[in-house]
Protein backbone atom coordinates (compact mmCIF):
# COMPACT_ATOMS: atom_id res chain seq x y z
CA UNK A 1 0.00 0.00 0.00
CA UNK A 2 1.31 3.90 -1.17
CA UNK A 3 0.31 6.59 0.23
CA UNK A 4 1.56 9.58 -1.85
CA UNK A 5 2.53 12.90 -0.92
CA UNK A 6 -0.90 14.44 -2.67
CA UNK A 7 -2.85 12.02 -0.71
CA UNK A 8 -1.02 13.12 2.69
CA UNK A 9 -1.36 16.89 2.09
CA UNK A 10 -4.82 16.65 1.87
CA UNK A 11 -5.08 13.95 4.70
CA UNK A 12 -3.25 16.85 6.62
CA UNK A 13 -6.03 19.26 5.94
CA UNK A 14 -9.17 16.82 6.44
CA UNK A 15 -10.31 15.22 9.79
CA UNK A 16 -13.42 13.17 8.03
CA UNK A 17 -11.72 9.70 9.61
CA UNK A 18 -11.32 10.93 12.91
CA UNK A 19 -14.93 13.01 12.48
CA UNK A 20 -16.52 9.52 11.48
CA UNK A 21 -14.18 7.02 13.44
CA UNK A 22 -16.48 5.01 16.35
CA UNK A 23 -13.52 4.37 18.20
CA UNK A 24 -12.74 8.08 18.85
CA UNK A 25 -16.40 9.03 19.66
CA UNK A 26 -15.41 6.31 22.89
CA UNK A 27 -11.56 7.15 23.03
CA UNK A 28 -10.56 11.18 22.30
CA UNK A 29 -7.27 10.12 22.27
CA UNK A 30 -7.59 7.75 19.04
CA UNK A 31 -7.30 9.60 16.22
CA UNK A 32 -7.09 7.46 12.55
CA UNK A 33 -5.42 11.19 11.18
CA UNK A 34 -2.80 11.66 13.68
CA UNK A 35 -1.35 8.52 13.08
CA UNK A 36 -0.94 8.94 9.59
CA UNK A 37 0.42 12.00 10.62
CA UNK A 38 2.94 10.24 12.79
CA UNK A 39 3.67 7.57 11.05
CA UNK A 40 4.29 9.50 7.38
CA UNK A 41 4.63 12.80 8.44
CA UNK A 42 6.83 13.07 11.97
CA UNK A 43 8.33 9.89 11.02
CA UNK A 44 7.44 8.70 14.82
CA UNK A 45 8.22 5.08 14.82
CA UNK A 46 6.91 4.62 18.69
CA UNK A 47 3.48 4.26 16.23
CA UNK A 48 4.38 0.54 16.21
CA UNK A 49 4.53 0.53 20.29
CA UNK A 50 1.15 2.54 20.19
CA UNK A 51 -1.96 0.62 21.43
CA UNK A 52 -4.00 2.71 19.80
CA UNK A 53 -2.88 0.48 16.81
CA UNK A 54 -5.15 -2.63 17.86
CA UNK A 55 -7.90 -0.55 19.30
CA UNK A 56 -9.06 0.17 15.41
CA UNK A 57 -11.62 -1.73 14.32
CA UNK A 58 -10.87 -2.07 10.55
CA UNK A 59 -14.69 -0.94 9.96
CA UNK A 60 -13.62 1.14 7.21
CA UNK A 61 -16.26 3.86 8.61
CA UNK A 62 -13.66 6.33 7.61
CA UNK A 63 -12.07 4.54 4.17
CA UNK A 64 -15.89 4.69 2.52
CA UNK A 65 -15.90 8.70 3.35
CA UNK A 66 -12.38 9.79 2.92
CA UNK A 67 -11.65 12.10 0.20
CA UNK A 68 -7.77 11.52 -0.26
CA UNK A 69 -8.92 7.50 -0.67
CA UNK A 70 -6.56 6.37 1.75
CA UNK A 71 -7.48 2.74 3.31
CA UNK A 72 -7.11 3.17 7.06
CA UNK A 73 -7.56 -0.01 7.76
CA UNK A 74 -5.16 -1.52 5.60
CA UNK A 75 -2.74 0.75 6.49
CA UNK A 76 -3.53 -0.34 10.58
CA UNK A 77 -3.37 -4.09 9.03
CA UNK A 78 0.29 -3.39 7.53
CA UNK A 79 1.46 -1.56 10.57
CA UNK A 80 0.22 -4.54 12.99
CA UNK A 81 2.41 -6.82 11.40
CA UNK A 82 5.10 -4.63 12.23
CA UNK A 83 3.79 -4.03 15.99
CA UNK A 84 3.65 -8.05 16.39
CA UNK A 85 7.32 -7.82 15.22
CA UNK A 86 8.35 -5.30 17.81
CA UNK A 87 6.42 -7.07 20.58
CA UNK A 88 3.44 -4.55 20.49
CA UNK A 89 0.64 -7.56 20.86
CA UNK A 90 -3.11 -6.98 21.17
CA UNK A 91 -5.58 -8.14 24.23
CA UNK A 92 -7.04 -11.30 23.38
CA UNK A 93 -10.77 -12.05 23.97
CA UNK A 94 -11.59 -15.30 25.58
CA UNK A 95 -8.21 -16.13 26.78
CA UNK A 96 -6.64 -16.33 23.07
CA UNK A 97 -8.66 -19.70 22.89
CA UNK A 98 -10.02 -18.87 19.23
CA UNK A 99 -6.51 -17.91 18.50
CA UNK A 100 -4.88 -20.59 19.79
CA UNK A 101 -7.81 -22.68 17.83
CA UNK A 102 -6.81 -21.14 14.61
CA UNK A 103 -3.31 -22.00 15.07
CA UNK A 104 -3.91 -25.52 15.39
CA UNK A 105 -5.81 -25.84 12.22
CA UNK A 106 -2.84 -24.71 10.31
CA UNK A 107 -0.80 -28.42 10.86
CA UNK A 108 -1.33 -31.25 9.41
CA UNK A 109 -5.21 -32.68 11.48
CA UNK A 110 -7.81 -34.30 10.90
CA UNK A 111 -11.09 -32.38 12.44
CA UNK A 112 -14.28 -33.44 12.86
CA UNK A 113 -15.79 -30.25 12.10
CA UNK A 114 -18.92 -31.08 10.32
CA UNK A 115 -20.74 -33.93 13.04
CA UNK A 116 -23.03 -31.47 13.51
CA UNK A 117 -24.05 -31.34 9.35
CA UNK A 118 -25.09 -35.16 9.95
CA UNK A 119 -28.22 -34.17 12.37
CA UNK A 120 -29.12 -30.83 10.12
CA UNK A 121 -29.45 -32.06 6.92
CA UNK A 122 -27.98 -33.31 3.46
CA UNK A 123 -24.83 -32.90 2.21
CA UNK A 124 -21.50 -34.22 -0.25
CA UNK A 125 -18.13 -34.80 -0.73
CA UNK A 126 -17.75 -33.75 -4.07
CA UNK A 127 -20.03 -31.55 -6.23
CA UNK A 128 -20.28 -27.88 -8.13
CA UNK A 129 -21.30 -26.27 -4.65
CA UNK A 130 -19.28 -26.38 -1.60
CA UNK A 131 -20.31 -24.86 1.45
CA UNK A 132 -17.30 -23.13 3.52
CA UNK A 133 -19.03 -23.09 6.69
CA UNK A 134 -16.09 -21.47 8.89
CA UNK A 135 -15.17 -21.30 12.38
CA UNK A 136 -19.24 -21.56 14.31
CA UNK A 137 -18.13 -25.31 15.30
CA UNK A 138 -15.37 -23.91 17.43
CA UNK A 139 -17.71 -20.93 18.56
CA UNK A 140 -20.64 -23.35 19.58
CA UNK A 141 -18.26 -24.51 22.04
CA UNK A 142 -15.76 -21.93 23.53
CA UNK A 143 -18.53 -19.13 23.42
CA UNK A 144 -20.98 -18.55 25.85
CA UNK A 145 -24.55 -20.30 25.43
CA UNK A 146 -27.08 -18.69 23.61
CA UNK A 147 -25.18 -16.48 21.28
CA UNK A 148 -26.23 -18.65 18.14
CA UNK A 149 -22.99 -19.50 17.04
CA UNK A 150 -23.86 -22.97 15.38
CA UNK A 151 -27.40 -21.79 14.25
CA UNK A 152 -25.77 -20.53 11.19
CA UNK A 153 -24.64 -23.22 9.29
CA UNK A 154 -27.19 -25.20 10.21
CA UNK A 155 -29.45 -23.20 8.58
CA UNK A 156 -27.85 -22.56 5.48
CA UNK A 157 -27.48 -25.89 5.30
CA UNK A 158 -31.40 -26.81 5.29
CA UNK A 159 -31.94 -23.90 3.01
CA UNK A 160 -29.47 -25.07 0.40
CA UNK A 161 -31.59 -28.49 0.89
CA UNK A 162 -35.05 -26.63 0.69
CA UNK A 163 -33.08 -25.43 -2.39
CA UNK A 164 -32.66 -28.88 -3.66
CA UNK A 165 -28.99 -28.28 -3.44
CA UNK A 166 -27.00 -30.88 -1.58
CA UNK A 167 -23.79 -28.76 -0.87
CA UNK A 168 -20.41 -29.92 -0.18
CA UNK A 169 -18.80 -29.97 3.33
CA UNK A 170 -15.37 -30.96 4.23
CA UNK A 171 -13.55 -31.74 7.48
CA UNK A 172 -10.35 -30.55 6.13
CA UNK A 173 -11.26 -26.83 5.80
CA UNK A 174 -9.77 -24.94 7.89
CA UNK A 175 -10.16 -21.18 9.26
CA UNK A 176 -10.25 -18.83 6.66
CA UNK A 177 -6.96 -16.66 8.13
CA UNK A 178 -9.58 -13.57 8.54
CA UNK A 179 -8.80 -12.32 11.88
CA UNK A 180 -4.97 -13.81 11.69
CA UNK A 181 -4.26 -11.94 8.36
CA UNK A 182 -6.15 -8.53 10.49
CA UNK A 183 -4.06 -9.10 13.51
CA UNK A 184 -0.62 -8.73 11.67
CA UNK A 185 -0.14 -12.32 11.07
CA UNK A 186 0.02 -12.43 7.26
CA UNK A 187 2.08 -15.58 7.58
CA UNK A 188 -0.67 -17.95 9.40
CA UNK A 189 -3.47 -16.58 6.82
CA UNK A 190 -1.34 -18.09 4.16
CA UNK A 191 -0.29 -20.82 6.10
CA UNK A 192 -4.36 -21.91 6.52
CA UNK A 193 -5.71 -21.18 2.92
CA UNK A 194 -3.22 -22.97 1.24
CA UNK A 195 -4.83 -26.09 3.17
CA UNK A 196 -8.19 -24.77 1.99
CA UNK A 197 -7.30 -23.97 -1.78
CA UNK A 198 -5.99 -27.80 -1.85
CA UNK A 199 -9.28 -29.20 0.30
CA UNK A 200 -11.94 -27.31 -2.37
CA UNK A 201 -9.65 -27.68 -5.53
CA UNK A 202 -10.30 -31.23 -4.34
CA UNK A 203 -13.85 -31.29 -4.05
CA UNK A 204 -14.45 -30.13 -8.01
CA UNK A 205 -16.47 -27.62 -6.95
CA UNK A 206 -17.03 -24.40 -9.20
CA UNK A 207 -18.98 -22.41 -6.99
CA UNK A 208 -17.71 -21.27 -3.23
CA UNK A 209 -21.00 -20.20 -0.74
CA UNK A 210 -19.68 -18.07 2.40
CA UNK A 211 -22.16 -17.69 5.17
CA UNK A 212 -19.59 -15.50 7.25
CA UNK A 213 -19.19 -12.16 5.42
CA UNK A 214 -14.99 -12.33 6.50
CA UNK A 215 -14.34 -15.78 5.24
CA UNK A 216 -16.01 -14.07 1.84
CA UNK A 217 -14.06 -11.10 1.93
CA UNK A 218 -10.60 -13.04 2.59
CA UNK A 219 -11.08 -14.79 -0.40
CA UNK A 220 -13.22 -12.52 -2.65
CA UNK A 221 -10.69 -9.60 -1.81
CA UNK A 222 -7.53 -11.05 -0.10
CA UNK A 223 -6.55 -14.34 -1.81
CA UNK A 224 -6.36 -13.40 -5.06
CA UNK A 225 -3.38 -10.42 -3.79
CA UNK A 226 -1.73 -13.53 -2.60
CA UNK A 227 -2.76 -16.91 -4.56
CA UNK A 228 -3.78 -15.09 -8.08
CA UNK A 229 -7.17 -15.77 -9.41
CA UNK A 230 -9.16 -18.66 -7.97
CA UNK A 231 -10.35 -21.22 -9.85
CA UNK A 232 -14.10 -20.79 -8.22
CA UNK A 233 -16.72 -18.64 -7.66
CA UNK A 234 -17.10 -16.64 -4.78
CA UNK A 235 -20.47 -15.63 -3.36
CA UNK A 236 -21.80 -14.49 0.05
CA UNK A 237 -25.05 -16.96 1.02
CA UNK A 238 -27.38 -14.12 0.85
CA UNK A 239 -25.86 -13.09 -3.01
CA UNK A 240 -26.35 -16.94 -3.94
CA UNK A 241 -29.94 -17.22 -2.62
CA UNK A 242 -30.94 -13.33 -3.86
CA UNK A 243 -30.11 -14.85 -7.03
CA UNK A 244 -31.39 -18.03 -6.46
CA UNK A 245 -34.51 -17.98 -4.02
CA UNK A 246 -37.25 -15.65 -5.74
CA UNK A 247 -37.34 -18.59 -8.72
CA UNK A 248 -37.06 -21.56 -6.68
CA UNK A 249 -40.61 -21.90 -5.62
CA UNK A 250 -40.21 -21.54 -2.21
CA UNK A 251 -43.10 -19.73 -0.24
CA UNK A 252 -42.75 -17.49 2.59
CA UNK A 253 -45.22 -17.28 5.68
CA UNK A 254 -46.60 -13.72 6.42
CA UNK A 255 -45.00 -12.06 9.37
CA UNK A 256 -46.79 -12.43 12.85
CA UNK A 257 -45.54 -8.73 14.20
CA UNK A 258 -47.87 -10.01 17.47
CA UNK A 259 -46.44 -6.54 19.06
CA UNK A 260 -42.44 -7.84 18.41
CA UNK A 261 -41.96 -4.72 17.05
CA UNK A 262 -40.45 -4.17 13.77
CA UNK A 263 -37.26 -6.23 12.08
CA UNK A 264 -34.33 -4.20 11.26
CA UNK A 265 -30.89 -5.16 9.65
CA UNK A 266 -27.49 -4.87 10.75
CA UNK A 267 -25.53 -3.90 7.74
CA UNK A 268 -21.83 -6.20 8.99
CA UNK A 269 -18.70 -4.20 8.27
CA UNK A 270 -17.02 -6.59 6.20
CA UNK A 271 -20.26 -7.42 3.71
CA UNK A 272 -21.12 -3.65 3.52
CA UNK A 273 -18.31 -0.80 3.39
CA UNK A 274 -15.43 -3.83 2.72
CA UNK A 275 -17.54 -5.98 -0.21
CA UNK A 276 -20.77 -3.68 -1.40
CA UNK A 277 -23.21 -6.15 -0.29
CA UNK A 278 -26.06 -4.19 0.99
CA UNK A 279 -29.32 -4.45 -1.22
CA UNK A 280 -28.93 -8.97 -1.51
CA UNK A 281 -30.03 -9.40 2.27
CA UNK A 282 -32.57 -6.44 2.20
CA UNK A 283 -34.04 -7.90 -0.74
CA UNK A 284 -34.32 -11.54 1.04
CA UNK A 285 -35.57 -10.22 4.10
CA UNK A 286 -38.40 -8.47 1.65
CA UNK A 287 -39.64 -11.92 0.63
CA UNK A 288 -41.40 -12.43 3.46
CA UNK A 289 -44.63 -11.14 3.25
CA UNK A 290 -45.96 -8.20 5.92
CA UNK A 291 -42.63 -7.34 7.02
CA UNK A 292 -42.81 -4.72 9.54
CA UNK A 293 -39.14 -3.57 7.99
CA UNK A 294 -37.64 -0.69 9.66
CA UNK A 295 -34.08 0.82 8.94
CA UNK A 296 -32.08 1.86 11.56
CA UNK A 297 -30.10 5.66 11.22
CA UNK A 298 -26.98 4.41 10.78
CA UNK A 299 -27.56 1.95 7.53
CA UNK A 300 -25.79 1.09 4.24
CA UNK A 301 -22.31 3.06 3.94
CA UNK A 302 -23.46 4.41 7.57
CA UNK A 303 -23.91 1.51 9.55
CA UNK A 304 -22.35 0.87 12.75
CA UNK A 305 -19.89 -2.20 13.63
CA UNK A 306 -20.98 -4.55 16.01
CA UNK A 307 -18.16 -3.37 18.55
CA UNK A 308 -15.07 -6.07 17.95
CA UNK A 309 -13.15 -7.80 15.36
CA UNK A 310 -10.71 -10.25 15.46
CA UNK A 311 -11.30 -11.95 18.44
CA UNK A 312 -9.45 -9.02 20.54
CA UNK A 313 -9.55 -5.76 22.17
CA UNK A 314 -13.06 -6.41 23.56
CA UNK A 315 -13.35 -3.01 26.19
CA UNK A 316 -16.12 -1.45 27.74
CA UNK A 317 -15.72 0.84 24.15
CA UNK A 318 -16.91 -2.65 22.35
CA UNK A 319 -19.77 -2.75 24.52
CA UNK A 320 -20.34 1.01 24.34
CA UNK A 321 -21.23 0.53 21.19
CA UNK A 322 -22.89 -2.15 21.04
CA UNK A 323 -25.28 -1.06 23.51
CA UNK A 324 -25.46 2.43 21.54
CA UNK A 325 -26.40 0.22 18.85
CA UNK A 326 -29.38 -1.91 20.51
CA UNK A 327 -30.61 1.94 21.37
CA UNK A 328 -30.78 2.48 18.03
CA UNK A 329 -32.84 -0.29 17.06
CA UNK A 330 -35.15 -0.17 19.37
CA UNK A 331 -35.49 3.76 18.86
CA UNK A 332 -36.71 2.90 15.73
CA UNK A 333 -39.42 0.65 16.45
CA UNK A 334 -37.37 -2.51 16.12
CA UNK A 335 -37.99 -5.40 18.17
CA UNK A 336 -36.20 -7.61 15.74
CA UNK A 337 -32.29 -7.73 14.54
CA UNK A 338 -31.32 -9.31 11.81
CA UNK A 339 -27.61 -9.65 10.41
CA UNK A 340 -26.12 -11.75 8.04
CA UNK A 341 -22.31 -12.10 10.40
CA UNK A 342 -22.06 -14.81 12.79
CA UNK A 343 -19.85 -12.58 14.67
CA UNK A 344 -23.01 -9.63 14.49
CA UNK A 345 -25.13 -11.92 16.31
CA UNK A 346 -23.25 -13.23 19.15
CA UNK A 347 -21.62 -9.74 19.86
CA UNK A 348 -25.03 -8.28 20.04
CA UNK A 349 -26.58 -11.00 21.63
CA UNK A 350 -23.84 -11.21 24.35
CA UNK A 351 -24.48 -7.64 24.98
CA UNK A 352 -28.04 -7.87 24.85
CA UNK A 353 -27.84 -10.10 27.90
CA UNK A 354 -26.59 -8.53 30.15
CA UNK A 355 -29.04 -5.92 29.65
CA UNK A 356 -32.57 -4.77 29.94
CA UNK A 357 -33.21 -4.43 26.62
CA UNK A 358 -35.71 -7.20 24.99
CA UNK A 359 -34.25 -7.56 21.57
CA UNK A 360 -34.72 -10.74 19.45
CA UNK A 361 -31.01 -10.86 17.45
CA UNK A 362 -30.93 -13.55 15.14
CA UNK A 363 -29.30 -13.89 11.82
CA UNK A 364 -31.01 -14.01 8.30
CA UNK A 365 -30.31 -18.03 7.61
CA UNK A 366 -32.40 -18.77 10.45
CA UNK A 367 -34.92 -16.22 10.50
CA UNK A 368 -35.50 -16.85 6.50
CA UNK A 369 -36.09 -20.42 7.42
CA UNK A 370 -38.42 -20.10 10.27
CA UNK A 371 -40.44 -17.68 7.71
CA UNK A 372 -40.41 -20.60 4.98
CA UNK A 373 -43.90 -22.63 4.70
CA UNK B 1 -13.27 -25.57 31.21
CA UNK B 2 -11.94 -28.68 31.26
CA UNK B 3 -15.40 -29.96 29.19
CA UNK B 4 -15.01 -27.67 26.53
CA UNK B 5 -11.49 -28.26 25.83
CA UNK B 6 -12.45 -31.78 25.49
CA UNK B 7 -14.81 -30.55 22.65
CA UNK B 8 -12.62 -28.61 21.42
CA UNK B 9 -10.12 -31.32 20.86
CA UNK B 10 -12.67 -33.90 20.06
CA UNK B 11 -13.69 -31.00 16.71
CA UNK B 12 -9.46 -30.84 16.21
CA UNK B 13 -9.57 -34.91 15.73
CA UNK B 14 -7.39 -35.17 18.58
CA UNK B 15 -8.10 -37.80 21.41
CA UNK B 16 -9.78 -36.46 24.17
CA UNK B 17 -8.46 -39.03 26.49
CA UNK B 18 -5.05 -37.02 26.29
CA UNK B 19 -6.67 -34.39 28.22
CA UNK B 20 -7.44 -35.70 32.34
CA UNK B 21 -9.22 -34.17 35.39
CA UNK B 22 -9.02 -36.10 38.40
CA UNK B 23 -9.73 -34.92 41.80
CA UNK B 24 -7.01 -36.31 44.32
CA UNK B 25 -7.11 -35.25 48.33
CA UNK B 26 -3.23 -34.50 49.24
CA UNK B 27 -3.65 -37.49 51.87
CA UNK B 28 -4.43 -39.75 48.91
CA UNK B 29 -1.15 -40.55 47.80
CA UNK B 30 -1.78 -44.04 46.61
CA UNK B 31 -4.24 -43.07 44.78
CA UNK B 32 -2.78 -40.34 43.09
CA UNK B 33 0.50 -42.47 41.94
CA UNK B 34 -2.17 -44.82 40.81
CA UNK B 35 -3.99 -42.27 38.43
CA UNK B 36 -0.27 -40.91 37.32
CA UNK B 37 0.93 -44.60 36.60
CA UNK B 38 -2.52 -45.28 34.22
CA UNK B 39 -1.94 -41.91 32.68
CA UNK B 40 1.35 -42.39 31.63
CA UNK B 41 0.10 -46.39 30.31
CA UNK B 42 -2.86 -44.73 28.54
CA UNK B 43 -0.53 -41.46 26.88
CA UNK B 44 2.11 -44.49 25.83
CA UNK B 45 -0.70 -46.81 23.95
CA UNK B 46 -2.20 -43.39 22.24
CA UNK B 47 1.34 -42.55 21.11
CA UNK B 48 2.29 -38.90 19.62
CA UNK B 49 0.51 -36.11 20.09
CA UNK B 50 -1.20 -35.14 16.62
CA UNK B 51 -1.11 -31.63 17.11
CA UNK B 52 2.93 -31.92 17.92
CA UNK B 53 5.05 -30.47 14.42
CA UNK B 54 7.83 -32.50 14.84
CA UNK B 55 9.68 -34.29 16.59
CA UNK B 56 8.82 -34.36 20.26
CA UNK B 57 8.45 -36.05 23.08
CA UNK B 58 7.34 -39.92 22.17
CA UNK B 59 7.38 -41.94 25.33
CA UNK B 60 8.71 -45.21 24.64
CA UNK B 61 7.73 -48.41 26.02
CA UNK B 62 9.51 -49.24 29.22
CA UNK B 63 10.31 -52.34 31.25
CA UNK B 64 7.79 -52.32 33.91
CA UNK B 65 10.70 -54.29 36.14
CA UNK B 66 12.90 -51.13 35.87
CA UNK B 67 10.81 -48.27 35.93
Amino acid sequence: MVITQEQIDYCMECGVCTGSCPISRMMSNFSPRQMIKRTLMDRDETVLHCHELWSCLTCARCSVRCPAAIDFPEFVRQHREGARKEGNLPQLAHHGTLQAIAALQARNIKQRRTEWAVDAGRFASSGDIFFFIGCAPYFEVVLKPGVGSGEVPRSVLKLLNRMGIEPVISNDERCCGHDALWSGDEEMFRRLNRWNLEVIRGSGAKTVLFSCPEGYTVFKQHMPKVFGELPFEVLHVTEFLARELPGAGITFKPYQENGSGGVTYQDPCRLGRQAGIFDPPRELIGLVPEIPFVEMPRNRENSACCGTTAWMECSSCSKALQLERLQEAQDAGAGTIITACPKCRIHLTCAEQNTEYSLHITDIYAFLLKQME
Amino acid sequence: MVEETWKVLRLLGVDERYLRLKWVSASEGNVFAKEVRDFTELLRKLGRNPLAESGGNVLEPVDSATA
